[in-house]
């Protein structure tokens, strides 16, 4: 690849303070199986993360980028080390959390409105209050005019925006993401993270984005963070510094093709070394 | 060019329809022809046309004379009470069986061992416990519609996708809520497919229970055609037992599609079908 581009890693100091909104210290996941040695799926990762920021976690399939956001959301549980967003220890789901899986995960049953309504009605608050803000969120992903639809009439990319509105009607502090638009095509994906992009900044959100496509990664994120295979591993961050609005017109400019590549290396060089 | 179209896509669209008017006038054509000429004896295959006389014996005397109503009531009451009592134990000890581990320990080995028994063998114990009258008759339609609703619930509650399950889990959704608000509705295309398969099978365990000992019903009128040689009049009963079992199919099959729409037609089949 390209060789003149010098990799510097930024290793931004990861090292835990109490301004950090998302901090994790240690983190490690063993598979055990039996008959067979464990798996060691994350071995040592500290990551702390500032409010507002958006944070890609990049990395080959199977590096464990997944399994990290999944402890981080409190469904797994971390062999060793500990979580703490907002200053509370994660010890299952957190009630700051918001997320997004590789699947949409829409309840077929129900309409776009009542989807999104799902994180009030299993807190049991007042969904009549709630309605109005589903409805803001519909509009703003853009799918004003869908909210009775039911999600089989919706394309996958519709799927995803919906996912989104229900993911932030759950009113969270931390947005949570794996892969959301991985399924989708390229097209489509590229037009869904300049929205994401937009929404996230737009509600002053702090969220981590789980994918494989470095480009997605660059163009999302304030921060890549770059993982390393069996065991997961961060490698070291790439910091990115764009000014203004991220549109669509970024995503083939020269300052963003440089974000690429420095990130490109980094995996590149970090993967080279496990093997 | 559109008018010179259209009776071609008329043909398209009775096609089916068509191939199965002409395959069934050249099967009863044949079968009247061997039955007439007495290649086969009537006495075991009847005449088409003497099995439609019958039949239309059977529906001038639904109400009056005879009186045939009499017996496809008690049949139909059979089947349906048979089907009610086993969609519904079905379903509530299937969702038993997948929701407490305890249950599901102590129904398994039972569930298991009376699913490999052939259900109509209980027939003559059922006749001396409860009688000659419609008690056991709904007994075995429900012991035979049971096991394709109970396997059917659960294989649906355990069908969920991961991931709906964790979005559940991190919007800290109760055992009860997850239950309510994703499995019971997951589970409903799969207990739909097994309501289908039960609803046949409760025909059939309320017609073979018949045969064990009765004193009316279509079971019952078959039983006596065929112990006076009557083929043709045998086989009417059965054409009226088809025509009600497809009626009742296809009455579940649009409850169904009502009720689960969701639900893309071309992967239905997925369900289990035991």
């Amino acid at each position: 690849m390209a060789q003149d581009v010098r990799i510097e890693v930024e290793t931004r100091n990861n090292d835990v303070t109490d301004s950090e909104l998302v901090c994790l210290r240690g983190v490690s996941k063993l598979y055990e199986k039996r008959g067979s040695e464990s798996i060691r799926a994350l071995s040592a990762v500290d990551l702390a993360i500032r409010e507002g920021e958006i944070v890609a976690l990049l990395g080959p399939s199977g590096c464990g980028k997944s399994t990290l956001l999944k402890i981080a959301g409190g469904l797994y549980e971390p062999t060793e080390g500990e979580i703490t967003i907002a200053g509370d220890r994660v010890e299952g789901p957190s009630r700051h959390v918001g997320m997004m899986f590789q699947t949409p995960a829409l309840l077929p049953w129900l309409t776009v409105l009542e989807n999104a309504l799902l994180p009030v009605r299993v807190r049991r608050q007042s969904r009549k209050r709630a309605k109005q803000k589903a409805m803001e969120y519909i509009h703003l992903v853009g799918l004003g005019g869908f909210e009775h639809r039911y999600p089989n009439e919706l394309s996958g990319g519709m799927q995803q925006r919906a996912g989104i509105c229900r993911m932030l009607m759950s009113d969270p502090v931390v947005l949570l993401m794996d892969e959301p638009f991985g399924s989708l095509d390229e097209l489509t994906r590229e037009y869904m993270d300049v929205e994401l992009r937009s929404i996230v900044r737009r509600e002053g959100k702090t969220a981590i984005l789980v994918t494989h496509s470095v480009q997605e990664a660059v163009f999302v994120a304030d921060r890549v963070v770059v993982m390393t295979s069996r065991p997961g591993r961060i490698a070291g961050d790439v910091e990115i510094h764009l000014e203004g609005d991220r549109g669509s017109d970024l995503l083939d400019s020269e300052a963003l093709l440089l974000y690429c590549r420095k990130a490109r290396a980094l995996l590149d060089s970090a993967s080279g070394a496990q093997s | 060019m559109k008018g010179a179209l259209r009776p071609r896509l008329v043909f398209e669209r009775f096609r089916g329809l068509l191939t199965f008017v002409v395959s069934l006038v050249v099967v009863l054509v044949v079968w009247q022809w061997a039955a007439v000429t007495e290649r086969v004896s009537p006495l075991i295959l009847p005449k088409p046309t003497a099995i439609w006389d019958e039949l239309l014996f059977f529906f001038d005397n639904f109400f009056s004379g005879v009186g045939y109503w009499r017996h496809t009531w008690v049949t139909v009451q059979e089947m349906l009470l048979g089907f009610a009592i086993a969609s519904a134990s079905a379903f509530v000890l299937g969702t038993l069986v997948s929701e407490f581990r305890m249950v599901r320990e102590v129904v398994t080995p039972y569930a298991v061992a009376l699913n490999a028994t052939p259900k109509v063998a209980f027939v003559p114990v059922f006749i001396v416990w409860l009688g000659f009258g419609m008690a056991p008759k709904v007994l075995v339609a429900a012991l035979i519609a049971f096991f394709p609703v109970f396997v059917n619930t659960i294989t649906g509650m355990h069908s969920i996708h991961v991931e709906q399950v964790e979005l559940l889990r991190s919007l800290r959704a109760s055992r009860w809520q997850t239950f309510r608000i994703l499995k019971l509705f997951n589970s409903l295309p799969f207990v739909f497919a097994g309501l289908k398969t039960a609803m046949v099978l409760s025909v059939i365990g309320a017609i073979v229970a018949e045969f064990g000992g009765a004193s009316e019903g279509l079971g019952y009128l078959i039983r006596q055609s065929s112990s006076r040689l009557r083929a043709d009049q045998v086989f009417a009963y059965i054409t009226v037992l088809s025509v009600l079992g497809y009626v009742l199919f296809d009455l579940i099959s649009r409850v169904e599609r009502k009720v689960v729409f969701w639900v893309d037609r071309t992967h239905q089949s997925q369900a289990v079908t035991s």
